[in-house]
């Protein structure tokens, strides 16, 4: 009887399968070796087609760097221009911040290389992080006939949001983003009818699509960099709630005895400019991540229009119903039950965040070459040697 | 290099639409709501909005602890408070006492000032289970201050009690109640089924403000002659200074009908209180006509006289809501039209009405039945009394009332009434644009 194939066995044959790419990569390292060797022996002809195989089996990118290199050196030897180009377009593919070096380099390949660059034409980004708004007013209004105390208090929020960078150049790059935004603020206001307190809370949802221009460093681990620009601001959702604290002083307790209410969830959107601008700064550093990056990131944002809806600040008259309806009575609710009328005001916004950054890179031939710098190194180098 | 100017455009586009103090401060002034009040509840009864703008309302405030008292409070023309004074006390000039004071009519006298008129509640009359009110006038300044003022004694204790409802400031300087007395022997009526209830009065005051010049009692009863059983004097108009019009609403059985039903009246009486003979009278016969505010028609708009009342059907008449009733009369008192105000539904108690000359028409004040409380509509008619728009003001299922409305020069409209807020109750200032909205 023969025993069927058990588990342990399975498990040798798929260690053994492997071993397969190691092997593999070994055998290609070898084969590499070997065309260092014949490189240096000067016999370059055959240097081509003993990585072909090898390269055709997607070797790792570092691999694939020190193999594309050895051809395109190879390929500048044998004064074959257009295979040395080839090549060096694949060296950035694999390694797009691949950067020659005058030093270490032979000098055709380091001008070879002048002619291609492979920095990202746009870069994408994902943030996340709170914010806190701070209210400019800009006319106090009230129902309160009589100098009452009115306090704006800060509340949290949070956004989230996308982005993608138009690399102007490795430096400078112009950024659109959007955002979605929660946002909070809190209205205190004490003395309404002598001792009378209430606090009203809102709730905003926008959706933000800043621009901006982006100044960055272009190396080193940590690369900070700031920017400057303005945002367009739809406003997606307001709700509100009322507290309201009825204070009144009994001679025959000798207290203060106080009624407390809260309103429903109002609805407040119609009593808001949907569509505001507003002007940001902001600054922040990345750190490299092999080829991508974390940020953390500091935002201000100017609101430069006014919130509210001043035609709509008691009833909502956008919708069209009958004055006499209770539908339209219940849009005053925020005056006539709970005695709030808003300010006009702007809003400014305080962001944090921290995100993620992947440049998409695109190794690429220059249209125009940077390389007449590498020529005069080339000349000055030549004129070294001369006077040797 | 499109793409650069897109971007330039783009981040310059805020700077070009920056808003600030300057864009909006006007317009903030050309309609608000304001809440007076202190604590306890506060509920507004009448106004004066002056010439040079600031406003002067009635009020009474009840606070905890404390009897309910008069309000009196001055404002800006964009109503922000200048000053807020308190009228009354808990014992009268004689020593009794005063349980609560009920501020009934604000107006202007002819040398700058303004009169107050409240009825003094003094509790029940445990002999006849009626509540006693005798009146008081004060006169104050445009700063409040009290300068002059006189309580009436229940007519020298002839009468047991007396309510009233206006005054009306006089050119000699003198003043004129009316108003209306549940004790019913202060005026012969003929023996009625049921018995009489109320009788209605006029009083008139020299200009010491102190000395009764003459009492008139149930005037108009030529209309009909077998008296009535309800009824009440509203307001009183100084035609020249040897006639008076009083304008007023009663039960009275009419020439030609046979059931008592409510109606409204006029009829007029010369300088010491005679009756001068003419009476007419304003109403359905299927229906009670309770009328509840008179206004004096400008030249401009045809001039004359505007009455204002609740017309309740017989069959309800148990409610205090209905239509609204009004009738027009000319410089002569001579009826031009009357009927039900067209173009609105709703139960309404009405509350008072003044001239629109902006619009050449009339604005309507009443308190409208909601299903869970009731809500201020404000009405605007055209010269025919059919309503050209109307809106409504308080939170639907909340008590909210109005009191008084004046028309501002520009066609602005300015608005007194009661604001029922959550927990309390407050006067309410309320100005809206000449369509009845707090819009520019």
């Amino acid at each position: 009887m023969i025993r069927p194939l058990t588990k342990p066995f399975f498990l040798l044959v798929f260690s053994l399968m492997g071993l397969f790419p190691a092997f593999a990569q070994d055998e290609c390292e070898l084969v590499l070796n070997r065309a260092i060797e014949e490189f240096n022996a000067g016999h370059h002809y055959g240097i081509p087609a003993m990585l072909n195989e090898c390269l055709e089996r997607n070797q790792n990118r570092e691999w694939r760097q020190r193999a594309y290199l050895l051809l395109a050196e190879t390929y500048l030897l044998l004064e074959d221009p257009f295979g040395a180009e080839k090549s060096y377009l694949e060296v950035l593919r694999a390694n797009p911040e691949y950067k020659t070096d005058e030093a270490r380099d032979p000098i055709d390949l380091v001008y070879l290389s002048s002619k291609f660059t492979s920095t990202p034409i746009f870069t994408l980004s994902a943030k996340i992080g709170p914010n806190i708004s701070i209210i400019r007013k800009l006319v106090d209004r009230g129902t309160y006939a009589s100098e009452v105390n009115k306090q704006y208090r800060l509340k949290p929020g949070f956004q989230v949001g996308v982005g993608v960078d138009w690399n102007y150049s490795e430096r400078l790059s112009v950024m659109l983003e959007g955002n979605f935004v929660y946002s909070a603020y809190r209205q205190r206001i004490s003395g309404q009818f002598d001792r009378d307190e209430s606090s009203f809370f809102d709730r905003q949802t926008w959706v933000r699509i800043p621009l901006s221009i982006k100044y960055s460093a272009a190396q080193g681990q940590y690369r900070p960099y700031g920017y400057i620009g303005s945002s367009f601001d739809l406003l997606l959702g307001d709700r509100a709630t009322i507290q309201y604290k009825d204070q009144n002083y009994n001679p025959e307790t000798n207290r203060v005895e106080s009624i407390d209410r809260e309103s429903p969830i109002l609805k407040y959107k119609s009593k808001r400019n949907a569509i505001n601008y507003s002007v940001f700064v902001g600054g922040g550093v990345k750190y490299k991540l092999k080829l991508d990056y974390i940020f953390a990131d500091l935002r201000y944002s100017f609101g430069m229009t006014n919130i509210v809806d001043q035609d709509n600040s008691i009833f909502d008259y956008n919708k069209g119903q009958s004055p006499v309806t209770e539908g339209f009575q219940d849009s005053g609710d925020g005056t006539f039950r709970w005695g709030h009328i808003d300010d006009l005001f702007r809003m400014d916004n305080l962001f944090i965040s921290v995100g993620y950054i992947h440049p998409l890179y695109k190794p690429r031939k220059l249209k125009k070459a940077h390389s007449k710098s590498v020529l005069r190194s080339i000349k000055r180098q030549g004129d070294e040697v001369k006077v040797d | 290099m499109k793409l650069r100017l897109i971007n330039i455009f783009w981040l310059l586009l805020p700077f070009l639409s920056c808003d600030t103090k300057k864009d909006f401060e006007e317009g903030t002034k050309n309609y608000f709501v304001k809440y007076f009040g202190e604590d306890g509840d506060q509920q507004a009864i009448d106004m004066v909005v002056n010439e040079d703008g600031t406003i002067m309302i009635l009020g009474n405030t009840s606070m905890p602890g404390a009897s309910q008292r008069i309000l009196m409070i001055k404002t800006d023309a964009e109503g922000n408070l200048l000053w807020q004074k308190k009228f009354g006390s808990d014992v009268d000039l004689l020593g009794r006492e005063v349980i609560a004071e009920y501020p009934q009519d604000l107006e202007p006298t002819s040398d700058g000032n303004f009169l107050i008129l409240s009825n003094m509640y003094r509790g029940v009359d445990v002999a006849t289970n009626e509540d006693i009110y005798d009146f008081k006038v004060i006169k104050i300044n445009p700063q409040g201050d009290s300068i002059g003022g006189m309580e009436f004694g229940n007519n020298a204790e002839k009468w047991s009690t007396q309510f009233v409802r206006s005054i009306t400031a006089l050119s000699s300087g003198g003043f004129i109640v009316t108003g209306n007395s549940t004790d019913e022997s202060i005026a012969a009526d003929p023996q009625l089924t049921p018995p009489d209830q109320e009788d209605m009065f006029a009083i008139g005051f020299e200009s010491d403000l102190k000395t009764v010049a003459w009492t008139t009692l149930e005037l108009g009863a030529s209309v009909g002659t077998t008296g009535e059983h309800f009824g009440s004097g509203i307001k009183v108009f100084e035609a020249s200074p040897n006639e008076y019009y009083m304008f007023s609403y009663s039960d009275r059985q009419l020439i030609g009908e046979t059931d008592f039903e409510s109606n409204f009246e006029v009829s007029n009486f010369s300088g010491n209180g005679i009756p001068l003979g003419f009476s007419d009278n304003a109403g359905r016969e299927t229906s009670w006509e309770i009328l509840a505010s008179v206004c004096k028609v400008p030249g401009v708009l045809g001039g004359g006289y505007y009455e204002l009342g609740t017309s309740i059907p017989t069959s309800t008449i148990t409610n205090t809501v209905g239509q609204l009733y009004f009738c027009k009369r000319n410089e002569n008192l001579n009826k031009q039209s009357e009927g039900t105000i067209s173009s609105i539904s709703g139960q309404f108690t009405a509350t008072t009405v003044a001239p629109s000359v902006f619009s050449d028409g009339f604005l309507i004040l009443a308190n409208e039945k909601t299903t869970a409380g009731t809500t201020i509509r404000l009405i605007k008619t055209n010269l025919n009394s059919e309503a050209l728009w109307s809106v409504n003001m308080g939170s639907f299922d909340k008590s909210s009332s109005g009191a008084s409305v004046a028309e501002l020069p520009d066609g602005r409209i300015m608005i007194l009434g009661t604001i029922e807020l959550e927990t309390q109750d407050k006067i309410g200032l309320m100005k809206v644009n000449s369509q009845g909205e707090f819009l520019n």
